[in-house]
Order: structure tokens, then sequence, then C-alpha cells
């Protein structure tokens, strides 16, 4: 029999997830908590040692969030497997939600049945991934979403460099660029800053020895 | 002749009059009486003296050239320093064309020969109008600065009120309708599961399509209102702005960060999103782009955010128009953080929308000290707002 806590702030809701996993023959709710004090009270009382085998925990409550609890449980080294539920669908948070720890993340406005088939997945050990959250897992591995750009230029910092080489007027680059003279002031003091420099002679000179103008 | 506003007024004038000569003065006071000018004419000759009564309220100065121990330009000298709207009039013996010059050019209204006042009069009273004319210029500009001002501040404020609402709306639909739908769909297929007719389960099948499609919309509007996805930090609800968009439109979509972490203030996160969102529908609508780039960086101070397609671009008379209509929103919700909004485009080239926020209030300032552009602006390039 798996054994289940169920944590949400919304007791309709927890009512619904109860008949929905009282009615499958091999899953028993054996706890409900509507917030997170209450959670830490049930998992006190039925003991620290395996107090159940899935917690179905709602990540949008008020006070602590899901996500937050998730933390706790899993500083503390908690051995409990959590199944994370939301009304908001899985691309926003299902990433997030299996990078803190959790074993799965569905979406509580859609079929019932997906519900029960997550925890009994979980019970087992196994993360409940769904292909669309396999599909975004693959995609986050190739993309080259987080580029560690700090210390290089990015191509607007690398145009400002160059007309300022070139003799160019904050004016006049504000005209070209189409931007205000507050924006190219701004991409000047990056520049000045990444290549530790102080003033447009420094920048002119590293232009130069970099080839970047002719000189 | 022309009545002046003066005297159509009929007020008496209080007239200052710098003058060590007694006889003088009685003259340029019979002059100005015959002339059928009313006025108070006080005479002092001592600089001490005249610099106190400039604290006083004058209609006009006449003033002599040489005095003790001083001249009529330091008088005017004194009153340019002190920026008053001060009609002056210099009325003297032979002084020299070049002192005369020198006197109109310093700010001086006129001025006069002793042995010809019969233009006094009415140079006073034109003085003293054209002083009025432009004293009321300048409260009208003021005005319409503070006016402006005013708009700004307003349009600043609805913006926030707006969001503050969208977002208590969200969270009421998530916590009373999202919920209430939720509970209702379990409650549906637990008949499901529970019914034997053939004609009941028809039936909540039926009713369970309905309120899942209402569950999508309140999920859809929640999202609209406020995303959710912005809590996790600005940094992930791009991530996930981008790959939807791109899953969504086809156009291929890459978002740049400096950092995995930043610490912004309150405000600014949700701008930024709101600021990228727009210009992302524009990018699907209008630009016919293949490739999108969004840029999020933060140094110096500093956060910029750099939406950059490579489609067909803005010709030259449409980009004003995008400046003054399609721009201003995101420019008054830029503002409500302090931050401002560039559009630059070239047509065939593509377009580039850039946010630029300062997160210190001394961050602009340190910039503009760094400032060494050219040594011929002698304002600061802050000068205009």
């Amino acid at each position: 029999m798996i054994k289940v806590i169920l944590c949400d702030d919304h007791g309709l809701i927890r009512r619904g997830i109860r008949d929905t996993l009282a009615d499958a023959d091999d899953i028993e709710v054996v706890g409900e908590a509507g917030d997170y004090t209450e959670l830490r009270g049930l998992l006190h009382k039925l003991g620290k040692d395996n107090p159940c085998d899935v917690l179905v925990l709602d990540i949008n409550m008020p006070g602590r969030s899901g996500l937050d609890v998730l933390h706790v449980l899993k500083d503390e080294g908690s051995a409990l497997r959590t199944l994370i539920v939301s009304m908001y669908p899985e691309d926003q948070y299902a990433i997030r939600a299996l990078k803190a720890g959790a074993y799965g993340y569905v979406n509580k406005g859609g079929d019932p049945a997906t519900l029960v088939h997550a925890v009994r997945t979980v019970a087992q050990g196994r993360k409940y991934v769904t292909p669309e959250i396999a599909q975004m897992l693959v995609e986050s591995l190739t993309a080259p979403v987080t580029e560690q750009a700090h210390q290089k230029l990015s191509d607007r910092e690398l145009q400002t460099l160059v007309m300022i080489a070139s003799g160019k007027r904050l004016s006049d680059i504000a005209e070209e660029l189409m931007l205000s003279p507050k924006t190219v002031s701004v991409y000047r003091a990056r520049v000045l800053e990444k290549l530790g420099l102080t003033n447009n002679s420094e920048l002119t000179v590293y232009a130069i020895r970099n080839d970047l103008v002719a000189s | 002749m022309t009545i002046s506003g003066v005297e159509q007024a009929g007020r008496v004038l209080r007239v200052l009059h710098v003058e060590d000569s007694d006889l003088d003065h009685q003259l340029i006071l019979a002059q100005l009486t015959r002339a059928g000018v009313r006025v108070e004419l006080h005479r002092l000759d001592a600089l001490p003296a005249v610099l106190a009564a400039l604290d006083r309220p004058w209609d006009a100065i006449i003033s002599d050239y040489n005095l003790p121990g001083f001249t009529g330009l330091q008088v005017l000298e004194a009153v340019k320093d002190r920026q008053l709207l001060m009609p002056f009039l210099l009325v003297s013996g032979e002084i020299g064309e070049d002192a005369a010059v020198a006197a109109m050019r310093n700010g001086a209204s006129d001025y006069l020969l002793k042995n010809n006042l019969n233009r006094l009069a009415p140079a006073l009273l034109h003085a003293i109008d054209a002083a009025d004319s432009e004293r009321a210029r300048r409260a009208a500009d003021d005005e319409l600065v503070r006016s402006k001002q005013r708009l700004h501040q307003l349009a600043g404020h609805l913006q926030t009120s707006v969001e503050l609402e969208r977002a208590a709306i969200a969270r009421e639909i998530h916590d009373d309708v999202g919920g209430s739908l939720t509970a209702l769909k379990f409650d549906l297929a637990w008949i499901d599961r529970h019914a034997r007719e053939p004609e009941v389960r028809a039936r909540v099948a039926a009713a369970l399509e309905t309120v899942s499609s209402a569950i999508d919309a309140s999920q859809r509007i929640m999202h609209n209102l406020r995303p959710a996805i912005l809590e996790q930090g600005l940094v992930a609800a791009l991530q996930w702005m981008t790959a939807r968009f791109e899953r969504r439109t086809g156009i291929e979509a890459a978002l740049r960060v400096g950092e995995e972490r930043l610490a912004l203030p309150s405000g600014v996160p949700l701008v930024a999103y709101r600021t990228a969102q727009e210009a992302l529908t524009n990018v699907s609508k209008h630009s016919g782009a293949k490739r999108v780039d969004i840029e999020l960086s933060l140094d110096s101070g500093v956060l910029t955010l750099e939406i950059h397609d490579n489609g067909k671009g803005i010709a030259a008379e449409d980009l004003a128009k995008e400046r003054s209509f399609g721009i201003r929103g995101l420019h008054e919700r830029a503002a409500t953080v302090g931050g401002w909004v560039d559009l630059s485009s070239t047509p065939g080239q593509g377009t580039s929308l850039i946010l630029t926020v300062p997160l210190a209030p001394d961050a602009i300032d340190a910039l503009d000290d760094a400032t060494d552009f050219d040594k011929d602006i002698g304002h600061s390039i802050w000068g205009r707002a």
C-alpha cells in the first residue's frame, strides 16, 4: 500500500486529490496538511522514519512556498519523495522543481488519472517525467542560454568602443546608432570597466593595439 | 501712439534713481511727470545703499554713469548677478560710444543722454512693458514644465497601480476561481469513476471537457495578468519566455545573460519582463525576422535589456511614429523605475529595442563625471531630461 501525505492550502482541492487517490486500491492517504507548519506537525506525529512513501506538495502556498519546503527537506537530508502539484502549467515550474529535488511535477488542472500514475511512479523511487518535461530538459541541456559574458564585450559595447576609438563624439555616436546619449554613455562606461581603462584615449590605444581600428 | 500696458493699468511706478546730482534728479522727475507718467522716483547715490535697495521691489532703475566711487555699469552688473528681471535705463552725460554699447550688451534696456530726455518717458514705459511680457512668458514656460512633470508622474502612478491591481486579480483567480474549478474537476472525475449509466457518464465526460477549458482559460488569464514565472527571477522568466516564443512562432530566439542571479530592486523585473514581452510581440507581428537575440546585462550599476531582430527594420518616418506612439507606453513604464527605452532601426538591418535602468541612484551621475568626450560640449549630456 502506497502511503501518501497531502499538503495543499486549498481544502476542496485536498478533498478532490484525496478522493482520487482513495479510488486507487494501492494508495492510501495517511495525512493532510494545509500549510508548512501543519506538515511539520504531521511528519513529527507520523514518525521520522518513513512517514510516507510520497508527499504530494502544492508549490504555491502562502507563507512557505513548495520550493522552499523542498529545499528545507533536502537540506535536512530527508528521504521523503515529493511530488509537486500546481495550478500553473508545467513549462513554468517543472524544471525548477526537479532541480530542487522533487520527484515529479503534476498540473492539478489536468487529468486526475495522471496524478495516480505519478504517485505510483514516485512510490517506486522513479522520477515522474512527462514527454513534454523530458523535451524541455533536453532543450535546456543544449541551449547556450547563460553564456558567461561578463568579461567579454557585447556587440553593442564593441561597437561603441570602435566608434569612440575612431574619434567620434558622443552626440554623433548617439545619432548614428539611433540611441539616446545616455545609453551610449552606459555602454562606454561598461567598456571601460570591463577592459580596466579610464578614459577615451586609453580606449583608442586599446582599439589600435587590438586591430579594431586602423591606426 | 500706442498706449503702453503700464499706462493702461494706471499704476504708480516705483523707480530707483541712482544719481548723485539732486538737480538732475529733479529734472528727470519733472520730465517724467510732464509726460504724464505717475512715478515715485527714489534717489540714492552710495553703492552700498543701492545694492541694499536692490532687495526691494522696483518697477525700473534709472542710473547715471559717473557716480561717486562707482559707475552705473556696476549697478547693472549687480542687477544681473541677482538675476532680477529689471528694466535698466542708463541716463548720462557724454560717456562715449564704447561704454554705451557695452551697457546695452550687458543687458541695459536703453541708453539716453541727459541733454535729450524727450525719449525718457516712452523708453521707460516700453522697457517696463517688455519686462512684464518676459515675466509672463517665463511663468508660462515654468507652468508647462510643471504640467509635463505632473503628467509624467501620473502616468507612472497609473502604470504601478495597474500592475498592482493585475497582481491582486491574478492572485484572486488563482485562489478562488482556479481552486474551485480544479476541485470541481476532481469531483466530476469521481462521478465518472462511480457512475454506471452510460447517459450519466456521457454527460460527465462533456462536463469534464467544459471545466477543463475553463481551467485552461483561467490559467491563461492569470498568466497574462501576472506571470508566475517572474517569482523565479527575471532570468528564469526570460528563459521561459524565449523558449516559448521560439516554440510558438518558429522564429529562432536566443537569450544571453551576464549572470544567472540578479539582485534587482522591486518593480524592475516586471518592467523588464513586460518590455521584452511587448518587444517580442512586435517582432512576431511586424518584423518578418528569422532570428531574435535577447541580451540582459548588469554592469556598472546599470541594467540593460536589448531585443534585436534581423527583420526588415523600420523606415525613418515610421520610426518617428513608433517613437511617439508605440514606444510611449514602454517609455512610461521604464520611467516608473527610473529607466528609459531606445528604439534603433535601419530598413533591411533589423531593429533593436534597448531598455536601460540605472540601479543605483548615483549610477548615472558617475557616468556623467566619466564623460570626457568633447571639450566643446559645455553642458552635461543630461542637460535636458
